[in-house]
């Protein structure tokens, strides 16, 4: 039962136009053609490139076709084609009397079914209908000669003759069942060598992308453990540290604290620049009349008898408290302009 | 049969084929786009870890901080001690304004007139008092009150002092500023 639900559903065609189901599977559907009803020719297209050649080799079959509606069978061996056709219209008739019309069926001539030799050379095969002669040579069926029945002495050597083997043996014909594959490749091997130079060519750019991704995974991958591995370190220290973040802290807003409230008072005392100015000016026996002091700026006048303003500004720029100390006289005054630093 | 009717026409349609190499090489390449973004946020993010880390060796490197902690309180409750202290504005002023009377009492300066304003700075909690000072120029009596004002352990900042003595007018006007550290919360 398993067996059957993959054997494809096998019919034979034979010379009579006849189709007989020769094997009952559930697979998918094949029609075996006679050999009888085949015609085959070989056909070399090594100086067409390989996108061309299945366009070219139906070319070539329709001009060698004998018949105007008709089907073939290709086996691609490099680039070589083994072409078989047969008949059509006949075949589909018979196909419609059988209730085997547009279904999806797969044709192949009686030949392909048979055991492909291993050796170079000729063999005889005996066909359901008839007889054929084949000539091998490297894989390739170079030729191939179907007669009704076994063909007799003078025949067989004179084919031999006209294919040019040195042979003297008899017509020795072998019998073989029909294999479960056909051999050689249909069309589908000149495709899949198509698709192989285009897959090459994929798989290249598809294989050089992977990598990079590959590359960017792994890489990625190393940075998180590395990540990782610094964030653990940090936790490992954390708790090490918070007392000193903790002291750290209290240091800056202390210090910020300081300098605040240091700024609340950073002028020298009232008393201090007098006692200075008083101490810088006793010589010259001054009297103070005014005393301006508003922030940092201080305007102070005093009376004396030396005039000479040039000395009372190298004095009092003596002081450390004052800069830019200007001074002016005017009838026995002096007015005293500085700032404090 | 859909499965082996689309591979059949895989293998035959050229534009089929080339567009699905097309979409999958479009896939790859923004999966490594996306790859590429996800790598720099790694990176940055490892960045940041490493930052941190060797900010925390280096913090844990420094033995001192505990010992400066203790230096920096010392300063800052030495210039604290340098602020007044009270309960709350209204003994803050009515101090203030005592220390003033007993002070100009002190220097013999007589019929001063004295004004106090007040304000609170948010920042640190500070209550700013300040007092403005006028009345007539005696020499000694000023030098007595600004000695007063110099030596007193808290400051006592002079902001403004004017004296004028002359033949036709003699006078002083002094503007005083403290700050108060309150002990309660209301102002």
């Amino acid at each position: 039962m398993y067996k059957k639900l993959f054997l494809p559903q096998r019919y034979f065609y034979n010379n009579e136009n006849e189709i007989n189901l020769i094997n009952e599977g559930k697979g998918a559907i094949e029609v075996i053609i006679s050999r009888a009803l085949c015609h085959y020719k070989l056909f070399t297209l090594s100086d067409i490139p390989l996108a061309r050649r299945q366009v070219v080799i139906q070319l070539q079959i329709k001009q060698w076709s004998p018949f105007n509606n008709y089907g073939f069978h290709i086996c691609w061996h490099q680039h070589i084609a083994m072409v078989w056709i047969w008949e059509k219209n006949t075949l589909e008739k018979t196909l419609e009397i059988n209730g085997l019309q547009n279904k999806n069926i797969s044709f192949y001539p009686e030949t392909v079914l048979y055991s492909r030799p291993n050796e170079e050379g000729i063999q005889s095969l005996k066909c359901i209908n008839g007889i054929e002669a084949q000539v091998w040579k490297n894989k390739v069926l170079i030729s191939s000669r179907w007669w009704a029945s076994s063909p007799n002495t003078s025949v067989w050597y004179k084919y031999l003759r006209v294919q040019r083997i040195q042979n003297t043996n008899p017509i020795n014909i072998l019998s073989f069942d029909f294999e479960k594959k056909a051999w050689g490749h249909n069309k589908i091997a000149l495709l899949l060598a198509l698709l192989g130079q285009e897959m090459m060519w994929g798989i290249l750019i598809i294989s050089i992308l992977l990598s990079i991704i590959t590359w960017k995974v792994i890489y990625i991958k190393k940075w998180q453990q590395a990540t990782e591995s610094a964030i653990k370190e940090v936790e490992t220290l954390t708790p090490k540290v918070q007392p000193i973040l903790v002291a750290r802290n209290e240091v800056l807003m202390g210090q910020e604290k300081i300098q605040h409230l240091q700024s609340l008072n950073t002028y020298p005392l009232q008393l201090d620049i007098m006692k200075e100015v008083t101490i810088k000016l006793i010589k010259k026996n001054i009297r103070l009349t005014s005393w301006a002091y508003h922030t940092n700026q201080l305007n102070f006048s005093f009376k004396a008898n030396d005039l000479d303003p040039r000395f009372y500004v190298n004095k009092l720029q003596e002081i450390n408290f004052f800069t830019d100390v200007e001074v002016s006289i005017n009838k026995k005054q002096v007015d005293v302009s500085t700032k404090l630093k | 049969m859909k499965s082996s009717v689309f591979l059949d026409e895989i293998k035959t349609n050229t534009r089929l084929r080339l567009g699905l190499w097309l979409i999958l090489i479009i896939l790859l390449a923004y999966a490594i786009v996306l790859l590429q973004q996800y790598e720099h946020k790694v990176e940055k993010n490892f960045t940041a870890a490493t930052l941190r880390l060797n900010k925390t060796k280096t913090i844990l490197n420094q033995k001192n901080w505990n010992e400066l902690a203790n230096q920096v309180k010392d300063t800052q409750i030495a210039i604290e001690d340098k602020l007044w202290v009270a309960n709350n504005k209204g003994i803050a002023l009515a101090n203030f304004q005592a220390w003033i009377n007993a002070q100009l009492h002190s220097a013999k300066i007589v019929g001063a007139r004295v004004t106090i304003e007040s304000n609170f700075k948010q920042d640190y909690k500070l209550l700013y008092v300040s007092a403005k000072i006028s009345g007539k120029l005696e020499i000694k009596a000023i030098n007595d009150l600004l000695l007063a004002l110099a030596l007193h352990p808290q400051w006592v900042i002079i902001e403004r002092l004017n004296m004028q003595k002359t033949e036709s007018q003699s006078g002083f006007s002094l503007v005083l500023t403290t700050y108060f550290q309150l002990l309660s919360t209301t102002k």
